[in-house]
């Protein structure tokens, strides 16, 4: 999405516009107001006597308010209007805008005020892959309301556009004709509503999740960030990144059914506003030591939807956890498996990991109880329904051949698993960090079972199984010559033997041998992994790397905060620093809002982050990502009921205090300071940008 | 079909999937002229059935048609409220755990060697 749009979100509603508050979206564009999956309005254009406005300056007021300064006329240098137009537009259950003029003149002014709406009611899906529709459209005027509507059988959508001043309605929009004293001004109340109706009657349908108001959306940001842990720092980017990631956090909360009305994070803007498995699992491990409740309701809610049987369609299976849910149309008609799509192969594992990490935190050992049942079924999903070759690694094959995805890792793009001479290897496909979450999850349900569910004898078969998984892995995914894991094994057992980012995700499940540990660190920091930014999704040298492409050569923060955490836990202090200082580097050049992924170009030939031309942003788990590098950089570490912070800091940093944090302990403080040289001379502060970004 | 789905789930006595799950359902599954209506009530997991016609946490409605596809799993009950093919009042969520009691799709054909192979269900 190009920057200039204007962006407003709460959930899975959000509203993208130009400058002027504009909305003319062609079908293939992510412009117009959004919520569940479907675009609600594709046209909104203001105008003033029959002309354009001009954009004076925009005022990005909350994520979910705007407010836009406006003089009619367009096209000209000097702007010398007598009048001044001010909209105000908050994100709710549709939207609601605050349209004003202001006459600075000494005489009435008579005016006619035109509102153009319309839309196509586009699925996300075919606004992504430019599809066409089915359905039919039936716009009225009634009860004072201008109604856009869409049927396709029982499948009814329908926009709902009202004022509060007098307006002339037709099925094309709305006109006031208006008088302006001297002086004075106008103003109007703009609602638009989004309606999904149902089976033979006007109700509504699923109350899935209502616009929140915008009074109470400001309060429950207000005590959101209250409740977060407050950053001190000599490093002043550091604390904007803070601030910019716990309010897009806010804003990417996201109320799905079977959540008990709680939140959980949505995936991402544009493309992502729904509930992933993978997604969710992660940004909640990334701010567990922040906002641990949005762990507790990723659980509940993924827990509720867990796969009960097998569904080819789906790619469901009983104890899988589901990859992503959808509601548009092409869902509601089974063009999209997505209601919801179970075709992921880590979120299973991954949920158990995040079940362990969130009771070693918080000390909630009732959710861990209650959700025994979910966790054991998502164990035994590994062992039954993922090990399709029957060699005890977890593989992937879609079994729906037409709208499944073909990748069920995390790079899920269609070249993102290849050997180094570029070939793409066959299905099923084991990829390596698979194995890895395997291995972590099946050590973290042992203790769940040895310490809350008093199940000894599963833990101990737990981790006999674990440490068996890890003897075998550490012979055949090791890739001898070079000292690497290879990316995947293919159908043979042969080694898919490029190298990628994937090592450092090893080294966060723990599965690495500690004797290989080294040999790995030196590949993710070496020059054709390491950028200076972050740890490329795939080394230059390999057939398909491409510094701006989608998994095979870009730089994901979320999958650099991951990597930090595995250094980390081998030891690896100063590099995982070193990962730290290049995203958070990063992350200034984004004014604090780490974009999905960026080129992976070398730090030294740009000086700054290329932005990846379609990135999603905000992205959940990048903006998780500053959060699990804060506690990489302090070394935060539940440890029984204590918090242990063992801190490493980049060099420039000279001190880092988060305070408050959250967990079994109540709240305590973490402190960290700089490294100070042999003259006893504080460091320097961190360089300006660009430059630098070393341990 | 519903006759036979209702009567097997008074059955089942408990479910352990449903163990956090309290509520009540009332279907209304309309045949023509006629309705025919059902109540399920979900207490931590406990089921059972009835004839009753009263307050429900949670009222879906449909036609007979639909209804008997989404007990046989042939269709699938998210997709089919999407579609305004089953209508939903109340407490909504009921439906999330209500779709775990019924039984999958019928499989397609097993073609993928490998995938039979690690299958051991």
């Amino acid at each position: 999405m190009s920057d200039d749009l204007i962006k407003i979100l709460d959930g899975n509603t959000f509203v993208v516009s130009d400058t002027r508050g504009d909305i003319e979206a062609s079908l293939t564009d992510p412009t117009g107001l959004f919520s569940f999956d479907t675009r609600f309005l594709s046209k909104w254009v203001l105008s003033v006597n029959g002309e354009r406005l001009n954009p004076l300056s925009v005022d990005d007021l909350q994520y979910f308010e705007t407010r836009f300064f406006l003089v009619p006329g367009t096209g000209t240098v000097y702007v010398d209007s007598k009048l001044s137009v001010i909209r105000q537009r908050a994100v709710g259950n549709g939207f609601h805008e605050e349209l004003t003029i202001l006459n600075h003149d000494e005489k009435p002014v008579g005016l006619t005020v035109r509102v153009d709406a319309g839309c196509d009611f586009a699925d996300l899906f075919e606004v992504k892959d430019a599809l066409s529709k089915k359905g039919k459209y039936a716009n009225r005027v009634e009860k004072g309301q201008l109604q856009l509507v869409y049927e396709r059988d029982k499948y009814v959508r329908s926009t709902l556009i009202s004022a509060t001043a007098p307006a002339r309605l037709d099925k094309d929009g709305l006109t006031f004709k208006i008088k302006i004293e001297p002086h004075g001004t106008w103003t109007t109340d703009l609602d638009v509503v989004t309606a999904m109706l149902g089976y033979g009657e006007r109700h509504e349908l699923p109350k899935f999740a209502r616009g929140r108001g915008r009074q109470n959306m400001q309060r429950n940001l207000e005590r959101w960030l209250e409740d977060a842990p407050r950053l001190e720092c000599d490093w002043d980017p550091l604390k904007a990144t803070y601030r910019r990631s716990l309010v897009d956090l806010a804003a990417l909360r996201f109320t799905p059914p079977v959540a008990g009305g709680r939140s959980l994070p949505a995936a991402g803007l544009p493309w992502f506003m729904t509930m992933f498995g993978r997604d969710s699992i992660l940004t909640s491990l990334q701010a567990l030591p922040f906002t641990p409740e949005l762990a507790k309701t990723t659980l509940l809610a993924l827990g509720g939807w867990q796969g009960s049987r097998v569904d080819d369609f789906r790619d469901e299976d009983p104890g899988r956890i589901l990859h992503e849910m959808r509601y548009g149309e092409l869902t509601a008609f089974e063009e999209r498996p997505h209601s919801p799509y179970y075709g992921c192969a880590d979120a299973t594992p991954l949920y158990v990991v995040l079940l362990d990490e969130y009771e070693r935190w918080t000390g909630d050992r009732k959710l861990v109880r209650s959700l025994e049942l979910e966790a054991r079924a998502a164990l035994n999903w590994i062992d039954e329904y993922a090990d399709l070759q029957g060699d005890g690694y977890i593989w992937y094959q879609r079994r729906n051949e037409e709208t499944g995805l073909e990748n069920q890792c995390w790079k899920d793009s269609w070249d993102s698993i290849s050997y180094r001479d570029g070939r793409l290897p066959g299905f099923p496909r084991a990829t390596c960090e698979l194995q890895g979450y395997a291995y972590d999850a099946k050590l973290r349900g042992a203790r769940l079972a040895r310490e809350v569910w008093k199940d000894p004898a599963f833990a101990d078969e737990l981790e006999k199984q674990a440490a068996e998984l890890k003897r075998r892995f550490n012979r055949d995914f090791w890739v001898e010559d070079d000292e690497y894991f290879a990316l995947a094994l293919d159908t043979e057992g042969k080694q898919v033997d490029a190298l990628a980012s994937n090592n450092g995700h090893l080294l966060w499940s723990g599965i690495v041998d500690k004797s290989k540990a080294k040999a790995v660190v030196r590949h993710l920091m070496g020059p054709k992994l390491f950028c200076g930014w972050g740890v490329r999704t795939l080394a230059e040298g390999e057939a398909r790397f491409n510094p701006i492409g989608y998994h095979v050569g870009t730089v994901w923060p979320f999958d650099n905060s991951f990597i930090a955490w595995g250094l980390r836990r081998y030891g690896f202090k100063d590099e995982a620093a070193q990962i730290a200082a290049g995203i958070l580097d990063a992350a200034a050049f984004f004014d604090g809002r780490l974009p999905e992924a960026f080129g992976g170009y070398e730090r030294t030939l740009t000086r700054y982050p290329v932005q990846y031309p379609t990135a999603c942003s905000p992205q959940a788990w990048s903006t998780g990502a500053p959060l699990l590098l804060l506690r990489t950089m302090l070394g935060l570490e539940p440890v029984g009921d204590h918090l242990v912070v063992d801190p490493a800091l980049p060099a420039g940093i000279g001190h880092l205090e988060l305070l408050d944090v959250p967990g079994r302990w109540h709240r305590v403080d973490a402190f960290g300071r700089g490294r100070v040289d042999v003259n006893g001379k504080r460091a320097p502060l961190r360089p300006q940008l660009g430059v630098g970004g070393h341990a | 079909m519903s006759k036979a789905l209702f009567e097997e789930l008074g059955r089942r006595g408990h479910e352990p999937l449903l163990e956090k799950v309290s509520g009540t359902i009332r279907f209304e599954i309309v045949n023509g002229k006629q309705t025919e209506r059902w109540l399920v009530s979900i207490d931590k997991g406990d089921l059972s059935v009835s004839r009753k016609n009263v307050r429900a946490d949670c009222i879906l409605r449909t036609d007979k048609a639909v209804f008997d596809r989404v007990a046989s799993g042939k269709m699938n009950a998210m997709a089919a409220t999407l579609r305004g093919d089953i209508a939903l009042e109340g407490d909504s969520e009921l439906l999330v755990p209500f779709q775990r009691l019924l039984p999958g799709p019928p499989r397609r054909r097993r073609r993928l060697r490998a995938t039979a192979a690690g299958r051991r269900a």
